[in-house]
């Protein structure tokens, strides 16, 4: 089933469409020299948007650094780390800009394999910090294969998506997407590392949206995804000295009423489904269809709830929703982080005098709560600043989505600009208080090499996409 | 803009096929405005609405507010050098909770409580209750060990940084010199409880601080804890000191010494003679209202409660048969019983329907108010006010009372003799007494007033409960012609710090409507009741003092409580040296046979240390001292022999 809103279609005239672009390109006679040659891929403004934040990052780092009290570590071995990390980054950035996106897409199932191969080999032989088994060793380096398989899950979605993109109502291709995005899911969630893995939903959702899918099916994807976050959100909110009767009485402490609102819906979803099967009504299969949804939806957060979720996840849902009962254990790092940005006030504390920081009340001051940092040294104005360059960033790579004129690359785009886009709402969000807190490093600012390298090789396969927008292969 | 149009056109991606796809980023892009939008306006309220809010919780955050106990101030005796109170100072361990190791870190957590056990012999649970309480407030410091050794205090202050969370105090401490004998006038000082602490808050008490429970530790709290002081500290989250500072605000102040009326010695006195019996006594100046002397027995030693409770000691007192916490002074009521005859006697001066000068009433041993027969000690025949104060006859006061009426009665002694409220002495938790009425009557007990509550109350028995400080001030007032001044303690307050000097000022209490002459007559048949009246077993002390005795009935198959209130010298004007003394004892007899022995002594102690020349005079005069004597009874014979219209 063809639909009349395809937005590609790979044309035979494909070529004739530069002409103005091409002549710009030919006006300039001189042979361009290797230097040029070898960045020619690279977009100045975003590139510059960049290397401005990922400065940033580095000064406060810095800055988070400069009085710490533990004497038995180097107190500036962080920040030149940091500026390691930037320089080699940036040869990363510039490495993945080099080979086509499209010979990576026509290789995604290697990447695929290779992501899979690397989380298996994270959960067998990780290192352990606080319980969970993120990082690789390689010595001196330690890597979080996480970071780089979103890059690489975002490539194979986007190849396999512009594969199928003419049976999309095809609902098994679907189910088999479904099922090869779930693998690395599970496997991120088993470290666990539930931030990166709810960072996932958005993006695929974005991507699977911009494909022409039947609207009933996003529907129901969107309806099952609201459904079960919600479910999980009351499950733990019941859970809560003041949660309302109601709600304590059916889901506190035993999942039964839940099982058997799912198996009646699963039985009526059958029962109109065995009647439909002569009938052929269109209104008893919605009802079959939505019920099945209503089902999957059940054990969907009963698998979620009791299997994926660990206790410390539910205790900081549970935080995020009542923070002031946890003031002194579990709901700490939001509370010191609220305080930390409310104290700045309009101009800051001035930089490197952040009282919050620099005295240790605010825990992870350089990774996940660097914002909070910002926010104290130099207020409202410094944070607002660093917003309008996260927005200019982000509107750089909606223009550059917009710009592009094929299908893969679009998506690819689509992903890594919704990819950002979650990670600096969910990172913000969770130092103000807006998102449970999760640990979400904030893109180019947060302490890290892992986090900087994937963020850049992101950038760089935008301008692998951007600096490839005319090329017809 | 017209430039770029037609290129649009031109281009081979008609816009056409864009649209689905263009209006999808455009939805994110409005997705993404929208989220920039809601963080901006978070970020605004946090930083600029609520700015000042969370400004002052970060300065909170790394200010650690310590206080430094200040002098409390101390406490003498009139002589203003003797000191019942001693400041000692001590050494206390506290747990600071929100830099004790949390639970998650188990092992550095564990290492800490063994650490604690074999150093200071702290057990693992008392830290763990003192962390409980700290649960609400871990920026304060919760007491594991008071009185801790000061090989100890040097160890930990040499070894901090291996006891996270771990600090020490020093805590004034209180030591009570005679503590067994003044504990009903100092009471005690203890650290302050969390419901006190929740009461109080706005006095300026602290988790730290202590305060008095009892006596004049509690009463003169406020003048004697001075103000706390505090520093501030800027801390990091390792509680390691980053800088301090001493706020003008936050110097400690020390508190007054107080210089209490009580003598030294006949405090002794009094002590020594009640040593045995339960009961009260107290020694007054009528001129000035101090008091001089106030035991009640049994009595604790405030000691006690300086060093940790000794659980055994504190029971022992708990379950000591007659409470020794219970101040039988000011908080024990009792039935006035005889004593009662005085304001009765007194009374009848101001009525007019008692014309006092010629009454007499003739006691045939009881009387009968209706059915029942209320009897008296002795059948004293013909009886006029003198002689039925000196021998108590309840058959004169019966008619008495009848003839003045229950109301009269409960009138004067409510609103002229203060019963029924409380003096005003400065002891906490004083108790009223009761005078009770018809209305009160009818609510508490259910009938109506008949004659013979009028006849049980007018010899003080019944409903009517006095204290023994009641009592004192009433006598004080008949010592003093019927001017008497709130009992105190305080004598005078002084700050260490000014230097300055507040001397107290007697406070009139009682001012009684009766002339000098009737208030006379009643001094005069208190004097016979020593000479020759129920107490005339003390006829032969060598100092002439007045008294009256009293007897209260209690319940049958105890002996009745022992009253005696008077004054000595009996002179015709009293002077600094006149002293009011009451005796209560509990269930120990009659009051001329227990009470008055012990008035007794006691006055007769008092006057032999301020006068002790006494003694000498008399052995180097015998014969004088034996005619004087010898004179003395034959006034007592003739006065014996007065006949019953002697007024006129």
């Amino acid at each position: 089933m063809n639909s009349p809103h395809r937005p590609f279609t790979y044309s035979a005239t494909h070529s004739n469409t530069h002409s103005g672009q091409n002549k710009t390109d030919n006006e300039n006679p001189k042979p361009k020299s290797i230097f040029k040659r070898l960045f020619t891929t690279i977009d100045l403004q975003l590139f510059l948007i960049v290397l401005t934040l990922s400065i940033i990052g580095i000064i406060f780092s810095y800055s988070s650094q400069i009085q710490i009290f533990e004497t038995r570590i180097n107190p500036y071995n962080k920040y030149i780390k940091q500026i390691f990390y930037l320089i080699s980054g940036l040869v990363v950035m510039w490495l993945g800009s080099l080979i086509s996106y499209k010979r990576l897409a026509e290789h995604s199932h290697l990447l695929y394999l290779l992501s899979v191969l690397l989380l298996i080999y994270t959960l067998i032989a990780g290192t352990a910090v606080n319980q969970s088994r993120r990082w690789i060793s390689l010595g001196v380096l330690s890597i979080q294969p996480s970071e780089f398989v979103k890059i690489a899950m975002i490539i194979f979605i986007a190849n396999y998506l512009d594969k199928i993109k003419n049976q999309l109502g095809n609902l098994k291709q679907l189910f088999i997407l479904a099922l090869m995005i779930a693998f690395p899911l599970f496997l991120i969630i088993l470290q666990p590392d539930l931030g990166t893995a709810v960072v996932f939903l958005p993006v695929i959702l974005m991507m699977i949206i911009m494909v022409d899918i039947k609207r009933r099916y996003l529907l129901a994807f969107a309806f099952l995804l609201v459904l079960t976050s919600t479910l999980c959100l009351l499950l733990i909110y019941s859970q809560l000295e003041t949660a309302p009767l109601v709600l304590a009485l059916l889901f506190k402490d035993s999942p039964v009423y839940l099982i058997w609102i799912g198996v009646f819906f699963l039985v009526i979803s059958l029962f109109f489904f065995s009647i439909n099967i002569r009938m052929q009504n269109l209104i008893l299969e919605r009802i079959a269809f939505y019920s099945f949804v209503l089902a999957s939806a059940v054990a969907l957060t009963l698998f979620t709830y009791y299997v994926l979720l660990r206790g410390y996840q539910k205790e900081r849902l549970l935080v995020f929703l009542n923070p002031q009962d946890y003031k002194w254990d579990l709901g700490y790092n939001a509370i010191q982080s609220r305080v930390t940005i409310g104290s700045g006030g309009w101009f800051g504390k001035g930089l490197f005098n952040g009282t919050q920081s620099q005295l240790g009340f605010l825990p992870s001051k350089s990774t996940d709560f660097v914002f909070a940092v910002i926010s104290e040294e130099l207020g409202f104005i410094g944070a607002s600043l660093i917003l309008i360059l996260f927005l200019l960033f982000l509107l750089r790579l909606v223009k550059m989505a917009l710009s592009v004129k094929d299908y893969l690359g679009g998506l690819i785009l689509i992903g890594i600009l919704t990819l950002f886009f979650i990670q600096i709402f969910i990172n913000i969000g969770m130092t103000i208080g807006l998102m449970p807190v999760t640990g979400l490093p904030l893109p180019f600012l947060s302490a890290g090499g892992s986090t900087l390298w994937s963020s850049l090789l992101a950038i760089g396969i935008a301008f692998n996409v951007y600096a490839r927008r005319h090329v017809n292969n | 803009m017209k430039t770029e149009q037609p290129k649009k056109i031109t281009s081979l991606y008609s816009p056409k096929e864009y649209t689905g796809y263009h209006i999808k980023i455009k939805v994110l892009l409005t997705c993404i405005l929208i989220g920039f939008i809601m963080i901006v306006f978070r970020l605004f309220g946090l930083q600029v609405i609520n700015g000042k809010t969370y400004q002052d919780l970060a300065l909170n955050n790394r200010k650690q507010v310590i206080r430094t106990p200040s002098y409390r101030g101390e406490i003498y005796v009139d002589d203003g050098q003797t000191k019942i109170t001693e400041n000692v100072s001590s050494y206390s361990l506290y747990v600071f909770p929100k830099h004790f190791p949390s639970f998650q870190n188990k092992t550095k957590r564990k290492e800490l409580f063994t650490k604690l056990k074999t150093q200071f012999d702290i057990d693992e649970i008392t830290v763990l209750k003192a962390l409980r309480k700290g649960r609400s407030n871990p920026y304060r410091p919760h007491l594991i060990q008071s009185d801790t050794a000061f090989s100890n205090i040097h160890y930990l202050a040499e070894h901090l940084s291996e006891f996270p969370g771990i600090i020490y105090l020093s805590t004034p401490k209180r030591y009570y010199h005679k503590g067994d004998v003044y504990s009903h006038i100092t009471g005690y000082i203890r650290a302050i409880s969390s419901r006190e602490l929740a009461n109080k808050s706005d006095l300026g008490y602290s988790s730290i601080s202590v305060i008095g429970k009892l006596g004049i530790e509690a009463y003169y709290d406020l003048e004697l804890r001075g103000k706390e002081g505090y520093k501030v500290q800027i801390i990091d989250t390792k509680n390691r000191v980053k800088d301090e500072f001493f706020p003008e605000a936050g110097k400690p102040e020390a508190g007054k010494n107080l210089i209490l009326s009580i003598d030294s010695r006949i405090q002794d006195i009094v002590y020594q003679t009640m040593q045995g019996f339960p009961g009260g006594a107290v020694v007054t100046r009528p001129t000035t209202g101090e008091v001089l002397a106030l035991y009640s027995y049994p009595s604790y030693d405030p000691n006690i409660f300086i060093n940790k409770l000794k659980k055994a000691e504190f029971q022992k007192y708990i379950e000591a048969e007659n409470n020794p916490f219970f101040n039988r002074v000011t908080q024990g009521e009792y039935p006035p019983s005889s004593v009662f005859k005085l304001i009765l006697g007194l009374t009848a001066t101001d009525v007019h329907s008692v014309n006092l000068d010629n009454y007499t009433q003739t006691c045939y041993g009881g009387l009968y108010v209706g059915p029942k027969f209320f009897k008296c000690e002795a059948t004293h025949l013909q009886q006029n006010l003198y002689q039925a104060i000196a021998n108590s006859c309840n058959v004169y006061f019966y008619h008495l009372g009848f003839d003045i009426g229950p109301q009269s009665i409960a009138k004067y002694a409510e609103t002229y003799f203060n019963l029924g409220n409380i003096t005003g002495i400065d002891l906490p938790y004083e108790k009223a007494g009761r005078i009770p009425d018809q209305k009160w009557k009818l609510e508490n007990i259910g009938t109506f007033w008949w004659d013979g509550d009028t006849a049980n109350f007018s010899i003080g028995q019944g409903y009517a409960l006095v204290t023994i400080m009641q009592i004192n001030t009433l006598t004080a007032a008949i010592a003093n012609y019927g001017r008497a001044y709130k009992p105190h303690f305080l004598k005078a307050q002084y700050s260490l710090e000014t230097g300055e000097t507040f001397q107290e000022q007697p406070r009139e209490l009682l001012n009684l409507p009766f002339s000098r002459s009737d208030i006379s007559k009643v001094r005069r048949s208190m004097r016979y009741v020593v000479e020759w009246g129920t107490a005339r077993r003390m006829e032969n002390s060598r100092f002439s003092f007045a008294g009256k005795t009293g007897t209260a009935e209690t319940f049958r198959g105890t002996e009745p409580h022992s009253w005696f209130t008077g004054f000595a010298p009996y002179n015709e004007t009293p002077t600094d040296e006149t002293i009011a003394v009451t005796v209560f004892v509990e269930n120990a007899g009659h009051g001329g046979e227990v009470a008055a022995p012990f008035a007794t002594a006691i006055i007769e102690g008092i006057f032999l240390y301020r006068n002790p020349l006494v003694v000498i005079k008399e052995k180097l005069q015998p014969w004088t001292s034996k005619q004087a004597k010898y004179q003395k009874w034959l006034n007592i014979r003739d006065e014996k022999r007065l006949p019953s219209n002697y007024f006129q």
